[in-house]
């Protein structure tokens, strides 16, 4: 059991257009409550017709506490409060056509439980755990040459979620610790001992980028932790992507721990 | 390192289509279409597909600038009709303002219960099929090359323009493959633009798609046209592979006497851009 008094929080979340004369355009979105250790973040694909709502929509219907059972039930509702909010009725041809193609977005959910700390991840957006300066776990990607694979992604076409991929993930997307034995998108981590630990979550360009196991894996991870405004954010990923080839792509990041935890205190 | 500049609305890049309409494209396919509709088709498709991965909910976005060049007994002039007809290349919004005429066709989709339902929907006409005269192939590269100076000067920083060429005969009005040349030589800074040969035929099972040298095409006019073709740009490799083409660094972007599927493959994997942001 956790002690109370060790209480992990956000200490960090900010995130990073990918076209900085666009930042409107940026297509991730971030919910943190504290209150609740609940932390939540969805990248909207680019090539979608509206994913920076559809990434709203996920998000927000996770925040206000989606059903634990029932889960087509939820994936119908989400669908058709993206569809509400999208104006069908005002559309172009070529809206028409794109809106009919559809969005797609991951979803990362981190909740800091008593005892433990449950990840559930969709597509790639990561957690990776961090212990004594290093990354001692990640999910659901383990090594940057994952993000070359095509992600799985929710879509708000509701056919494209039925695959058999998702037919077993998403059953276990808010699903009770017991129903979990048939997951594919959900793990429970014990809280580290050590009092520095730290959990960040990152959109897939940075995870991609952070994975990477060469000399610089040691010097990226440093330089993240450094992060403690959105302008360090912003010159870390200008920087990676000008001389450590990081994917131009929007990116967030979210630190969460202890408040003393010594880089943050 | 070449085709690697990521693809954005301040740095989009170009694909420039040029369609023979020389008598012969009346010739007909095994599905009844004659050469001329089905690329007509194909190529509406295509620019069709181009519009709607660059629409979002604010509109349309100018990732790609996009001409039509047609040749036949008319000689050489823009594809396009109507307020596009007046220059070759535009940006994407324009032309997602201005087809011809939108059609409403019917298509299969899943009923949701295992069957299958028909469906009506807009097709966006840009390009009608004509087939007459002669083939005036080494006018309209001529004109390319122009079109693609101009563009080049004014994106320097910009992925390459790509030009899919499209033709059933050999040229009429001279050798090609000096102009071809040339215009393979155009560039900005993130390479030399990619000239994409496409020879069709009606008949079906000779067709050879990308191929890596000279020794497997049958006759001069195939060889001239593999001559005439880019190599293949490394980002387009796998989308090939993936479509079970057997493509190595050495594979020209070229198919001779290709079939229906040979078209389509042909005009999907050409058009795949690098980094679209």
């Amino acid at each position: 059991m956790i002690d109370p008094t060790r209480t992990w929080r956000s200490l960090f979340a900010e995130t990073v257009p990918k076209e900085s004369d666009f930042p409107e355009s940026n297509e991730d979105k971030l919910r943190i409550c504290n209150d609740r250790h609940l932390y939540i973040m969805s990248d909207g694909a680019s090539e979608s017709f509206n994913s920076s709502l559809w990434a709203d929509v996920l998000v927000e219907s996770v925040f206000a506490g989606p059903p634990c059972s029932g889960f087509a039930r939820w994936l119908k509702q989400v669908t058709a409060e993206y569809r509400d909010r999208s104006g069908v009725t005002s559309m172009s041809w070529s809206q028409e056509a794109a809106f009919a193609r559809g969005s797609f977005a991951s979803l990362l959910v981190v909740e800091c439980l008593a005892d433990e700390v449950s990840v559930t991840a969709i597509g790639d957006t990561v957690a990776l755990l961090v212990e004594n300066g290093i990354i001692t776990r990640s999910f659901p990607y383990k090594d940057s040459y994952q993000f070359q694979q095509r992600p799985h992604l929710l879509s708000t076409v509701r056919s494209k979620n039925i695959t058999p991929y998702f037919a077993v993930a998403l059953r276990s997307l808010l699903a009770k610790k017991s129903c979990l034995a048939e997951a594919g998108c959900k793990v429970y981590w014990p809280y580290p001992s050590s009092t520095d630990a730290l959990l960040i979550c990152v959109t897939d360009a940075m995870g991609e980028w952070l994975l990477r196991q060469d000399v610089g894996t040691q010097g990226r991870l440093d330089a993240v932790l450094a992060v403690r405004t959105q302008g360090d954010l912003i010159q870390l990923i200008d920087d990676a992507r000008r001389e450590d080839g990081m994917r131009r792509d929007d990116s967030s990041l979210i630190v969460i721990g202890e408040g003393h935890v010594a880089p943050y205190t | 390192m070449p085709y690697t500049a990521e693809i954005s609305r301040s740095q989009p890049t170009a694909f420039l289509f040029v369609i023979d309409q020389s008598g012969s494209m009346d010739e007909k396919m095994p599905t009844g279409k004659s050469k001329a509709d089905f690329v007509a088709d194909v190529l509406n498709k295509t620019i069709y597909q181009l519009i709607i991965r660059s629409t979002k909910s604010d509109g349309v976005r100018n990732y790609f600038d996009l001409g039509v060049l047609a040749y036949g007994g008319g000689g050489v002039g823009s594809g396009f009709g109507g307020s596009l007809s007046t220059s070759v290349i535009h940006p994407l919004s324009a032309v997602e303002q201005n087809p011809l005429r939108i059609d409403s066709r019917t298509k299969k989709v899943d009923d949701g219960a295992g069957g299958l339902v028909d469906q009506t929907v807009k097709f966006p006409v840009w390009f009608d099929p004509k087939s007459s005269g002669g083939t005036p192939m080494c006018e309209a590269l001529r004109q390319v090359a122009q079109a693609l100076v101009d563009w080049c000067n004014s994106h320097e920083r910009s992925y390459p323009p790509t030009v899919i060429h499209v033709t059933d005969g050999q040229s009429t009005d001279g050798d090609p493959e000096q102009i071809a040349s040339q215009l393979q030589n155009i560039s900005t800074n993130d390479g030399a633009a990619l000239l994409f040969n496409l020879h069709i035929d009606a008949t079906e099972g000779s067709a050879v798609l990308f191929p890596s040298s000279e020794l497997s095409l049958p006759d001069a006019h195939s060889k001239l046209l593999f001559r005439c073709s880019s190599q293949f740009p490394p980002h387009l490799l796998k989308p090939a592979q993936d479509k079970s083409y057997p493509v190595s660094n050495e594979s020209r972007f070229f198919g001779y006497k290709a079939d229906i599927q040979g078209i389509v493959d042909f005009f999907d994997i050409g058009t795949r851009a690098s980094e679209l942001r």
